[in-house]
């Protein structure tokens, strides 16, 4: 797990997170704005090559230049947000990985819960309804903390971050008290 | 996409997308994913030290959300078992259930942001 912080970290030079490139993922913004960062990179880019190559064959003034380089990311120092494109690639990434898990493993298709979450939910409608509902809380939750497990839990008390380990220590305390209150309740793991 | 995958084959390896597993590590009957987890925090930790002055990172400070934002999430985080991550990697695992869980958290973060928008509007940080 810290492997996986560390080298995204390194390669992807930013820091890890998931609730982050959902956000992200579901931001219309975002995407506007990715778009557009492209075109205007491609733009300027393809004017600044001309103007250089004018410069430098200023007898050769007419011919049009395709140029085949990838246009450079704006190295504008850490950039907090990972792009439209590639939160999305990451998320595919993630359930690939589950996907690779459970071929390696031969576990089986599961389309209704089973042990503690349908032994307190039920393993019908009130199971989807709870999932759906928990599930609700869990985005509003980790966007208004703005991080989750990872980000927060993972890399930021990694990092010793005052709101990192403020939002660890009010998430995981209050999911314990849940569970075993839930546990208490309708008799769970003892 | 690589770390992705690789991500998600981790969080199911330690049993992360377990209901069961997880459940038991919140009512403390079995540490061992609390461990897991502590001892990558514990790794990371130096790893992070180790790259200090090579990456500039952001500092994530406490801000209004972060405490009503936990606990909401810690309430999701018992009741689906999930974390955002989680929930895709059990996608992908082949718990379909986890769609419903998906699209709670679709529903969550878009509602949010909605109502960061207009209603709330103070500096949340963010994990990339």
């Amino acid at each position: 797990m810290s492997g996986t912080a560390l080298g995204y970290l390194l390669v992807v030079r930013r820091p890890f997170g998931i609730s982050g490139a959902v956000g992200t993922v579901l931001s219309r913004e975002a995407r506007v704005d990715e778009k557009q960062a492209e075109s205007i990179d491609d733009k300027a880019l393809e004017e600044a090559m001309l103007a250089a190559t004018r410069a430098a064959f200023p007898d050769e003034t007419s011919g049009s230049f395709a140029c085949d380089t990838a246009p450079a990311e704006p190295d504008s120092g850490l950039a907090q947000q990972l792009g439209w494109s590639r939160s999305l690639a990451f998320l595919v990434g993630l359930t690939l990985g589950g996907a690779v898990f459970s071929i390696v493993t031969h576990a089986t298709m599961e389309t209704v819960t089973t042990g503690f979450h349908a032994h307190f939910f039920g393993d019908g409608v009130t199971g989807y309804l709870a999932l759906l509902v928990g599930g609700i809380f869990v985005g509003a939750g980790t966007s208004m903390a703005g991080g989750c497990t990872s980000g927060h839990g993972l890399v930021g008390c990694a990092r010793l971050q005052p709101g990192s380990l403020v939002a660890t220590a009010s998430f995981f305390g209050t999911a314990i008290a849940v569970s075993l209150l839930l546990s208490f309740l309708l008799g769970g793991a003892r | 996409m690589g770390f992705g995958a690789l991500f998600g084959f981790v969080l199911c390896g330690v049993g992360f997308t377990d209901y069961d597993e997880f459940h038991k590590m919140l009512t403390f009957v079995d540490l061992r994913m609390f461990l897991a987890f502590c001892g990558s925090v514990a790794i990371s930790a130096v790893g992070y030290r180790a790259m200090r002055n090579i990456r500039r990172l952001p500092t994530r400070w406490i801000h209004k959300g972060t405490i009503p934002g936990g606990v909401l999430f810690g309430v999701g985080w018992a009741v689906t078992g999930a974390c955002p991550g989680v929930a895709f990697a059990q996608l992908g695992e082949g718990k379909l259930w986890a769609l419903a869980t998906l699209a709670g958290v679709a529903v969550g973060t878009l509602a949010y942001q909605l109502v960061h928008a207009r209603f709330l509007r103070f500096d949340r940080g963010s994990c990339g």
